[in-house]
């Protein structure tokens, strides 16, 4: 049982610290993502609206 | 279950309600606004296709972690121990294993399709789509009829409601919340408001952990769950516990979830190339592990915490059989008493968006599925695009009361991990099977495809109301692996006995065709 109960708690550390980790990195990295995008689709809309393009 | 009879109290404020309320409201808004972004609907595609890997993974992972999974999982870690986190683990590993292979989600993306049931029709026959649409769809909802019990019991739980009027007003305001965020749609906002959820979510779950362990002592936790479950509580193999055939029906439960659940492959055959499939595979074992580890934890927190309160342990610990209902409540309870105020609101709040964007995109999926893979084909591709989007409105509100009647009716009777791995197994065990021999044997015949299919009905004899009517006994995970075992036995011996015509100049199987 001892191996089990070791087993579990590396496993739950290891699991929250790389959750904790990827939290950081993709909360920060995510607002210059969420720019991108907006940025993306408006230059979208105007090359379409230069195009004269309609869906 | 009368739930007034517990009178318990919790940290829940005032103020925990105005930031619950703030946080919906303020999701409603940026959604709304962010959707003026979005001339056409086209937009939901570029918005798709233009996602950079921050906002993928937070969209991705937002996913993954709903309210639903966090209920069932906690129950598990309550009900199973430490021994739980094998679930975690499994569900990890093989989805590492099929982004390394590639093994079904490969193909399916190198054929270019976006459904299980289109997959069907271009392997086998328009027939083995529209039985499998109508399998898929079914076995969808009914896996999806517990999600609004589960959610209203989180927020009775945590809030302190004990009323069962309380959880039936919830119940019907949450189903509301949730026709009209899926009918407003968002499209581009889907995105921005997964990105929200996440990075509420995780914050409030990395707090939470912290809370439970500083409050609970991690010795303590591990010598209550030794006293409580003995060795059980820890080795997955244990007799007494989960036992080496719960394991296995877990390894096929994890490889079925990642490569042959209708989301799961929507979101494969999404990607750019079968290059970003695979790592999108290896990175996503991440957000599998995760998503099942820290729940059974706040289960297990759960157990010790309730074991230790005398009023709690008379109602967690009555002496005999626990009503699963009672074990599902567990979880919210602690929560409610061990989080200061403020903490509990952003939690909530966050819990309760994930509630949100699971049923919206289930809601989606399911009526799409209906509407495209069983009424379109019966209609022989007659039906305009008004029509099909109609009927998709249509059946997503038929769906939606079919889960307020579900939810408030059926006698659970089981824990609601297993209900969910039985009502999925109705459509997987059969979709196993024919995914399988469709994509790699190329004797697998239209006749294999529908008796393979219809062998996963026998999954249905997991429910245990079902059995208690036929007076059956058996674990879920026994009824699951005999259905898998008789689905690819049935695949085999009816491609034999019934080989599609031209079976001289063999059809190529989708491997074949898409190298």
């Amino acid at each position: 049982m001892r191996f089990w109960i070791d087993f579990w708690t590396v496993t739950f550390l290891v699991g929250v610290g790389v959750f904790a980790l990827l939290a950081v990195v993709v909360t920060i990295g995510g607002i210059g993502d969420i720019r991108s995008l907006f940025k993306s689709i408006s230059e979208q809309h105007e090359s379409e609206t230069g195009s004269g393009q309609a869906d | 279950m009368d739930l007034n009879a517990l009178n318990f109290s919790t940290n829940f404020s005032t103020l925990d309600w105005w930031i619950v309320a703030a946080y919906m409201v303020g999701t409603l808004v940026i959604g709304i606004l962010v959707t003026r972004y979005v001339a056409n609907m086209a937009d939901y595609v570029v918005a798709g296709r233009a996602l950079k890997p921050y906002l993928a993974v937070a969209t991705m992972i937002g996913t993954e972690l709903g309210l639903v999974t966090v209920m069932y999982s906690a129950q598990k870690g309550f009900t199973g121990g430490f021994a739980a986190f094998h679930i975690a683990v499994v569900a990890a590993v093989v989805t590492f294993f099929v982004g390394l292979t590639g093994f079904i989600v490969v193909p399916l993306r190198e054929m270019g399709v976006m459904t299980i049931p289109e997959f069907y029709e271009r392997r086998f026959s328009r027939g083995v789509r529209v039985v499998g649409g109508f399998i898929l769809a079914a076995s969808g909802i009914l896996n999806m009829g517990m999600f609004l019990k589960a959610g209203s019991l989180f927020v009775t739980g945590i809030t302190g409601m004990t009323s069962d009027l309380h959880l039936k007003l919830v119940m019907t305001g949450l189903l509301v919340l949730v026709l009209v965020y899926t009918i407003l749609g968002g499209m581009v906002s889907v995105v921005i408001t997964d990105y929200v959820q996440f990075v509420v979510l995780s914050f409030g779950i990395l707090v939470t952990c912290g809370f439970a362990i500083s409050e609970l002592g991690w010795d303590n936790i591990i010598d209550t769950v030794v006293k409580l479950k003995g060795e059980a509580g820890f080795n997955p193999f244990h007799s007494e516990g989960f036992g080496t055939p719960y394991v296995l029906w877990m390894v096929f439960l994890g490889l079925i979830s990642c490569s042959v659940w209708q989301t799961a492959v929507m979101r494969a055959c999404a990607a750019e190339s079968t290059k970003v499939v695979r790592k999108q595979y290896m990175w996503s074992s991440i957000g599998f592990l995760i998503r099942f580890l820290i729940p059974y934890f706040w289960g297990i927190s759960a157990l010790v915490y309730a074991y230790h309160h005398p009023a709690l342990r008379a109602f967690f610990f009555p002496g005999h059989e626990v009503d699963p209902n009672v074990t599902l409540l567990a979880m919210p309870v602690m929560l409610g008493r061990l989080l200061p105020v403020g903490v509990i609101g952003i939690l909530t709040a966050g819990m309760l968006a994930a509630f949100m964007s699971t049923h919206d995109s289930y809601l989606l999926c399911w009526s799409s599925v209906i509407t495209q893979d069983v009424i379109a084909p019966l209609a022989k591709e007659r039906l305009s695009t008004r029509a099909r989007i109609f009927l998709a409105r249509l059946f997503i509100f038929l769906i939606g009361v079919f889960l307020l009647v579900w939810g408030l009716w059926y006698p659970l009777g089981q824990d609601l991990w297993d209900y969910m791995a039985i009502t999925g197994a109705i459509y997987f065990v059969g979709a196993f099977a024919v995914l399988v021999g469709g994509i790699y044997w190329r004797r697998a015949s239209t006749a294999g495809a529908y008796a393979a299919l219809a062998c996963g009905l026998l999954a249905l004899f997991g429910l245990k109301p079902l059995q208690q009517l036929v007076h059956l006994d058996l674990g879920s995970e026994i009824v699951g692996l005999w259905s898998v075992g008789l689905a690819a036995a049935a695949m085999i011996a009816f491609s034999f006995l019934f080989p599609d015509r031209n079976a001289n100049a063999l059809r190529k199987t989708a491997a074949e065709e898409s190298s």
